[in-house]
């Protein structure tokens, strides 16, 4: 029989066992936290991913329909010259699905460049490159830039 | 702890690797594909070739015992890498061509994107390289090619073959 004044531990079992469930809720807790978390990134990655590659579509696109309008080239890669002084962005704004877009020739002969479009100052960009040809008197080596801009 | 709290934290353990895990692969699969569609590569060797090969250039030729054998002005490239490979074909030997070979390399590097490497080869079909451009330039194992086999230009049996590689640099 414990006198006055004795002090002895004593287990409280539903004390014990709501300790208990409060670890379990604990783990359960940062388990599905984690889960979620990631489901949510990756969700964010799937999206940033489809819409790089719509962009980078678009930027493809605008490309081959510079490089192959019949309206300024001579076939497939062979600009025109004379074609390119009465072009404008206005002209390449249906290839560019109305985005804002850039699109650069650079005569790697001469130095010379045409630039049409006025892009964007910001958003998330894509560009596509290729090689082409500006024909006059002589064929010179070209390279043709299209930067496309999206949300 | 009591006994039923042991086994509800080896519970939660299980809950907490198995969903690790789960994490682990729905990140792994919304990664995007490290590999680029390898059509758009040979897309891109093809424009490569094309753009250079119809490039015209004044001055083309090659050296001779007795001086200097100039091509018309307004050469394309094609066709004096058909007539280099005629040339080293039947002896004349590459530095001969080292000047103008140099000119064309200069022409194709500026015209590759920035950060990609291109080479140009000429053989007799079935035969070993007779001209690379640049001069000793190592094409990886890996590259986009676009290739064309022509005529022989004097008549001979063996058909001429010109090819351009291009490969981004650091190769991937």
């Amino acid at each position: 029989m414990p006198g006055p004044g004795d002090r002895r531990p004593v287990r409280d079992d539903g004390g014990a066992a709501a300790l208990d469930d409060m670890a379990l809720l604990a783990v359960a807790v940062l388990a599905f936290s984690l889960f979620f978390a990631s489901l949510a990134g990756a969700h964010v990655m799937r999206e940033q991913t489809a819409r790089g590659e719509r962009l980078q579509g678009a930027a493809d696109a605008l490309l081959r329909a510079f490089v192959d309008d019949p309206r300024w080239t001579a076939g497939h890669g062979r600009i025109l010259r004379e074609g390119l002084v009465g072009l404008s962005a206005t002209d390449l704004l249906g290839a560019a699905s109305g985005r804002p877009f850039r699109l650069t020739v650079w005569d790697l002969a001469t130095g010379e460049r045409w630039a049409f479009g006025d892009g964007a100052t910001g958003g998330d960009r894509r560009t596509a490159t290729t090689a082409a040809n500006l024909v006059s008197a002589s064929v010179d080596p070209a390279r043709v830039t299209a930067t496309v801009w999206g949300p | 702890m009591r006994e039923d709290g042991f086994e509800a934290l080896a519970d939660g353990t299980l809950l907490l690797t198995a969903l690790l895990v789960a994490s682990g692969v729905v990140l792994a699969l919304a990664r995007p594909p490290l590999a680029a569609d390898p059509a758009d590569g040979l897309r891109y060797a093809e424009d490569v070739r094309l753009a250079l090969f119809r490039t015209t250039i004044d001055g083309l030729g090659h050296r001779t015992a007795e001086g200097f054998a100039a091509m018309p002005n307004g050469t394309t490239v094609e066709t004096f890498l058909r007539a280099q490979v005629h040339l080293r074909a039947s002896g004349v030997p590459a530095a001969a061509f080292r000047d103008a070979n140099a000119r064309v390399a200069d022409v194709a590097a500026r015209l590759v994107r920035p950060g990609w490497g291109v080479a140009v080869t000429g053989r007799l079909v079935g035969g070993d390289d007779l001209v690379q451009i640049p001069e000793g330039v190592a094409i990886p194992a890996t590259y986009d090619g676009s290739g064309w086999t022509y005529p022989s230009i004097d008549g001979s049996p063996a058909d001429a073959r010109l090819a351009v590689a291009v490969w981004p640099t650091p190769p991937r």
